[in-house]
Order: structure tokens, then C-alpha cells, then sequence
């Protein structure tokens, strides 16, 4: 139920009494909840309302469990970029997070899919920072292809 | 730019990964190799993308069962008729087809879905190492395995035996475990029923030869060398000097009792 103006909403075939109008908006405020249904519940207000309802009540878990199945989706992406080379994603984390990089998981996957070699040096910094820390002994591999102006280019 | 492109290429295209299942538990290793059929393993992951890539499983006749699950772990299946229940412990799954096992373990781990049979499609399972070259030429990385694979007692060389780091000598009056002493006799007897006459005497010399840590002397019969085990009591001057007798007497009724279940 679109208005782009009121001259096209007052084209509405409202009924006559006023007390009646008020029916006819809420009506159609449930309608328009139910509007992608399939069958008759889509346009007999009796049989929409309550499938509206239970349409809300879903909305209501599922604006919660996005944000969880996002995360869960770009932590099982990260590990999989992250043992590409040779790195646990926890330990990828938390060496970030100690370090004050404030990328997100979202960033570091869009980093990971189309900027690979972004991705890998946030790695290696990482595996540094490890080495620095001394929990664990890792071997490092500079990115390939890339040239340091004041390192050594190991690979 | 070019070089760009083929690495998009590499990124959407499906790899074909090497797993060798000798001696690997197929249950852990089920896991691991869904997670490649899954494509768990890449960046661009996604639950509904099919992204998996393929995996040649080789050996996978040469599994191993974890505990005695060969024997209790069973397949159930009903026609659907009354009495049509019919149960098949593992190992005679295994016998009748050797690639079964593993491919039920995979088949229960991936996820339920309509992808399921496709991602099936991409497992190739072999009992042998022969794979056919058309599939062996696509291959071009390995997975790697799940768990170390164990060594025979009989596969170490005796270096490596007498090499074992020992803490302590046994003492001279001690007494062996009745239960070593009942699996040397039976092998012993074994033994002499494989070979028979002649040779028996020679083999059992051996390893008697072996156990005493390569000391020349040896007792002259059968009979007598039971009674040295069973009473325990060992040679001192074995014991003078270090030799690796007890150790190698430790080890080596197992060696012979695994070479004899293979």
C-alpha cells in the first residue's frame, strides 16, 4: 500500500462513515504486514492477523540472530583465510586487538576476499607480534610479489 | 592484470585435495574431509554457495577403528516390512566393500541438505593406493592426516630398539606379570606350530638371540628358556652390562603378537 501522494491516497475507496475509516487503516496496516503471504492469508484480514503477529514476533528473534550468524559466518571465513597462512584465528585476533587495530570481523573478511595481500600482511604482522611477545616461535614469509624498501624480501 | 584474473579464477575453481586414510580413525577423518567437500576451508565460504572442492581419499582399506569398534560399532537398515531390521557390524561392512566405511562417515557429517549428494559426488574413495591417472593428474595438494601414524614394533630397527631411552635396569629377582608370560608361551607354542621341526629350533635360537640382547649364549632347548621366563630370574652378567635385555623382553611378544594379527 504505497502513497506516493495524498492525491493518490485520497483516490482510496474509504467508506463513507467516519468511524468506519479508522477500521480501514488499521485493516490495512496488518494487510501491508501480510502482503508477501501465500494464500488467502495474504489479503482476508481475518486469517493475516494472526500470521502478522506471529511475522512480527519473528522479526523481533531474527534482528538478533542476524547479528549472530553474521559473526558466525565471518568467523568460519576468517579461519579459513587465516589458516591459509598458517595462522589460528584466535590467535589472529587477539594479537590485533592488543596491537589497537580496530578492524572489525566484517573488514578483515572483505579484506581476506578481494584484498588477499592486505590480508596477508595484517597476518604477518601478526605472526610478529607473536614472535615479539614470545608466546610462539612462528616462521614468517614476506608476501609474494611485494618488494620492502628496508627488509629482507625472504620469499 | 592478467596474472590478477587467473588468481580469481583459482579463488572460484574446484582443487582437488589428496587424503591418505592409512591407519586414520575414519570418524575424525570424516570430519576433516567435509570440511573440504564443505569448502570450509576457503574465504569465501558460504552455507548455501556450492564452493567444495574435491577430495581422493587412497587406503582406505587400511583404516583403523578406534577402540574395539570394528566389532561393536553397527549399520542398521529396515525395508520397511515387519522383520525387515537387519543390522551389519563394521568389519563386515569392511570386508564386503572396503571404501563403505569412511563414505558413511562422510555421508553423516555434511549437512543435511540438498547439497549433500553433489558434495558426495566430489569424494572419490580408494582401498589401494592405485588411483587412476585421469583423477591423479587433477590432484594438487594433500590434506593432512589426523592423527600420527603408529608403527609396528617389528617395523623399528633393533638400533633403534636398544636406542630407547631406558630409566632403570629390572632388578634380578624381579618377577614378570603372569599375563607376559602366558602371551610369550603361547607364541612361543605358536611359533613352533607355524614353522614345525627344524626351523622352529632355529627361530625360536633368534629370538632368544634378540631377547638376550645379542649375547651369544643361549639355552639349549625350548623347555628351558620357559622356565627362565617364567621364574623370572635373568642372567646377571646380562644385567652387569646394561644390556637392553628387559626392554627388548618387554617388547618384543608384542611385536611378534601384532606382526601375527596383520
Amino acid at each position: 500500500m504505497v502513497f506516493l501522494t495524498s492525491f493518490l491516497a485520497r483516490r482510496l475507496p474509504l467508506p463513507r462513515a467516519p468511524d468506519k475509516q479508522d477500521n480501514f487503516w488499521r485493516k490495512s496496516m496488518w494487510l501491508r504486514i501480510s502482503s508477501k503471504f501465500y494464500g488467502r492469508k495474504r489479503n482476508c484480514f481475518g486469517l493475516a492477523i494472526v500470521p502478522g503477529w506471529r511475522a512480527l514476533r519473528y522479526a523481533t528473534r531474527a534482528r538478533k540472530l542476524k547479528k549472530e550468524n553474521m559473526k558466525n559466518l565471518w568467523e568460519i571465513r576468517l579461519n579459513a583465510a587465516c589458516n591459509e597462512h598458517g595462522m589460528d584465528y584466535h590467535t589472529f585476533m587477539t594479537s590485533l586487538t592488543q596491537a589497537d587495530i580496530g578492524l572489525n570481523r566484517k573488514v578483515l573478511t572483505d579484506l581476506a576476499i578481494y584484498e588477499p595481500r592486505t590480508f596477508q600482511s595484517l597476518v604477518q604482522f601478526a605472526k610478529q607480534r607473536q614472535l615479539e611477545v614470545g608466546l610462539e616461535s612462528l616462521t614468517i614469509d614476506s608476501p609474494h610479489g611485494i618488494f620492502h624498501r628496508g627488509l629482507p624480501n625472504k620469499s | 592484470m592478467a596474472h590478477n584474473r587467473v588468481l580469481q579464477w583459482a579463488t572460484m575453481a574446484r582443487t582437488w585435495w589428496l587424503f591418505d586414510a592409512y591407519r586414520q580413525c575414519p570418524f575424525k577423518s570424516s570430519s576433516k574431509i567435509a570440511y573440504y567437500l564443505i569448502g570450509k576451508h576457503k574465504p569465501i565460504y558460504d552455507s548455501l554457495s556450492d564452493i567444495g572442492d574435491h577430495v581422493v581419499v587412497i587406503n582406505s582399506k587400511y583404516i583403523s577403528m578406534p577402540n574395539d569398534y570394528w566389532r561393536v560399532y553397527k549399520y542398521f537398515h529396515h525395508t520397511g516390512y515387519p522383520g525387515g531390521f537387519s543390522e551389519t557390524a563394521a568389519w563386515r561392512l569392511h570386508e564386503v566393500d572396503p571404501t563403505k566405511v569412511i563414505e558413511k562417515a562422510v555421508y553423516f557429517y555434511l549437512p543435511k541438505n540438498l547439497l549433500r549428494r553433489g558434495r558426495m559426488r566430489r569424494l572419490h574413495i580408494f582401498p589401494e593406493e592405485q588411483v587412476p591417472t585421469e583423477i591423479l593428474t587433477n590432484i594438487s595438494d594433500q590434506i593432512q592426516q589426523v592423527q600420527p601414524v603408529p608403527k609396528r614394533l617389528d617395523e623399528y630397527t633393533q638400533e633403534e630398539i636398544e636406542s630407547f631411552p631406558k630409566l632403570f635396569d629390572w632388578p634380578e629377582d624381579f618377577v614378570l606379570q603372569s599375563g607376559f608370560k602366558m602371551a610369550e608361551s603361547l607364541l612361543s607354542e605358536s611359533k613352533k606350530a607355524e614353522t614345525g621341526g627344524k626351523k622352529s629350533e632355529t627361530g625360536g635360537k633368534k629370538a632368544e638371540n634378540i631377547q638376550s640382547g645379542g649375547k651369544k649364549e643361549t639355552p639349549k632347548t625350548g623347555s628351558k628358556k620357559a622356565e627362565n621366563l617364567q621364574t623370572g630370574t635373568k642372567k646377571a652378567e646380562n644385567l652387569q652390562t646394561g644390556s637392553k635385555k628387559p626392554e627388548s623382553q618387554t617388547e618384543k611378544p608384542d611385536s611378534k603378537k601384532t606382526g601375527k594379527k596383520h
